[in-house]
């Protein structure tokens, strides 16, 4: 997991009257501060005919512009997950005929790595997305927050404004089905002491 | 298995970070915060300055206003252009580009433009007086001066502002309020309007939940007894069921077939036979297997007896 990239510590609260009057460094830290996880959400719940580079921009767009309607600083990360909800489901209607978007298909490798296991892990992750986005979006969202972003369960029952025992309910089946959907796509199955390669 | 994350998704996580790189290259490409903040927000000055210019205007208007209009000239006419772009210019203050099909009545005063099918752009002279209205089967868009779109398609119709304001009003009946830069979609009024909507959000690879409020509006406009009903419900049985909720798919086969509904018997009873049996539902497997043909009621009735007697032995 990268590190810097939970929201937990972002827009403290003595900045926010700050943020809210348009005061240009608090906005820049606004900035500093969550461009990276709304392109991660972006990159792992858009799908593949989102571009989520332009999506991200889209985002910080919209919250610039409608941050001032946030009353408190707690209430910001619900809102602009809500946000990047919504801006990625208006980019998935906008691009139907785009079947599979390259960028969204996001090749990092360590340079150490032979061709040859470079090609499988590429593949590996290749699909392990492709089950990520066939899961339906409730299941998606908990996963990812959860499982590949480390957050807590009472943090992504904050961000997605949901109660705590749902969260759970939500994740075991988001889990259930992922490894069904993964041993269907002929997956390698999972085991703990898995080497994670990459960087 | 469920109770920890599986190790590919670290895995995955690892290989989809958002690089200090790529972040910097995205902070370049976005305005800066102090532009869009700008943009949004002009400052009180501003408002006050176009409260007086508008408070001037209304008085130069009342002023010079002419006594005597001439009557208009009544307009009637047929709007058409598939792969290009018409263009129409009804009288001194109202501009159209389109592409698609529609007509335009009233006068130059008080245009109607009917439009059924594509993109229709339109420029209304601020303050000239015209009283503008655009009509699709779904919504019915007002405007007195501004530059706005009408688009119908499969997904309903969209109305879009650049310029202006526009009042919209949705034939389900919501009204919406759009200014600059906003936009709203009126969903279609009619249940085929809401399955072709339904389809093409399936199709487009549209997340289910919006799929699924689509067709409950439809199902909520029409009953299984026509076959828009039964197809509503049967591609709402089709999603539920690839979002791994059984339940609910169940019931929309079983809706199916207690309506006596032919279309597509087969395909729902098998499909109740199966889902009842996953969730332990043995009277719903039964439904489902007396509504088979012959052969296929033989191939289940062995296991839709089981799950009974299994029902039963259980305390």
């Amino acid at each position: 997991m990268s590190p810097g990239l939970r929201l937990v510590q972002t827009t403290p609260a003595h900045d926010w009257t700050d943020v809210q009057r348009g005061e240009p460094n608090a906005l820049e830290a606004l900035l500093e501060e969550w461009l990276p996880v709304v392109l991660q959400w972006c990159r792992r719940l858009g799908g593949p005919r989102v571009d989520p580079d332009q999506a991200a921009q889209e985002i910080a767009i919209v919250v610039l512009r409608r941050i001032h309607t946030v009353r408190a600083a707690a209430a910001f990360p619900s809102w602009l997950f809500a946000v990047t909800r919504r801006v990625l489901a208006q980019h998935r209607r906008r691009h139907w005929g785009i079947r599979w978007n390259a960028s969204a298909a996001v090749d990092r490798v360590a340079a150490d790595t032979t061709p040859e296991s470079h090609t499988q892990r590429q593949e590996e992750i290749a699909a392990v997305r492709a089950v990520i986005q066939r899961l339906p979006q409730t299941l998606r969202e908990v996963l990812v927050l959860v499982d590949v972003e480390e957050r807590s369960q009472p943090e992504a029952a904050e961000l997605l404004s949901l109660p705590l025992g749902t969260v759970k309910s939500r994740l075991r089946r988001a889990r259930l089905t992922f490894a069904r959907q993964a041993r269907a796509d002929g997956l390698r199955p999972a085991t703990a002491d898995e080497p994670s390669g990459g960087e | 298995m469920s109770d920890r994350p599986d190790p590919r998704l670290q895995s995955f996580a690892e290989h989809t970070p958002a690089r200090p790189d790529e972040i910097a290259a995205l902070r370049r490409q976005l305005p800066s915060p102090v532009e869009v903040a700008r943009s949004t927000r002009p400052p009180r000055r501003t408002w006050m300055l176009a409260g007086a210019t508008l408070a001037a205007g209304l008085l130069g208007w009342v002023v010079l206003r002419p006594t005597a209009a001439p009557p208009p000239e009544p307009l009637s006419a047929v709007l058409t252009a598939q792969g290009g772009t018409g263009e129409l210019t009804l009288g001194a203050h109202v501009r159209l580009e389109y592409t698609g099909s529609g007509r335009v009545e009233g006068d130059a005063a008080r245009p109607r433009v009917h439009w059924e099918r594509g993109r229709i752009a339109l420029t209304v002279e601020p303050r000239s007086g015209v009283d503008l209205e655009v009509r699709t089967p779904d919504a019915a868009v007002a405007v007195t001066g501004t530059r706005f779109s009408v688009e119908r398609d499969l997904l309903g119709t969209h109305v879009s502002v650049e310029r202006g304001s526009v009042s919209v009003r949705c034939v389900g009946g919501s009204d919406h309020a759009l200014g600059p830069e906003q936009a709203h979609t009126c969903l279609p009024a009619t249940p085929g309007g809401l399955l072709a909507r339904a389809r093409a959000l399936d199709e487009a690879g549209a997340p289910s939940e919006e799929v699924l409020e689509t067709l409950a509006v439809g199902m909520a406009t029409t009953g299984l007894d026509s076959p828009i009903g039964v197809e509503l419900h049967f591609l709402a049985l089709s999603l539920e069921r690839q979002a791994d909720n059984p339940e609910a798919a169940l019931a929309h086969a079983l809706a199916i077939l207690r309506a006596g509904a032919s279309l597509r018997r087969d395909a729902v009873a098998s499909a109740a036979v199966e889902l009842a049996l996953s969730t332990g539902d043995c009277d719903g497997a039964a439904e489902g297997l007396a509504a088979l043909p012959a052969p296929q009621q033989d191939a289940w009735a062995t296991t839709v007896d089981a799950c009974h007697t299994q029902a039963l032995s259980e305390p």
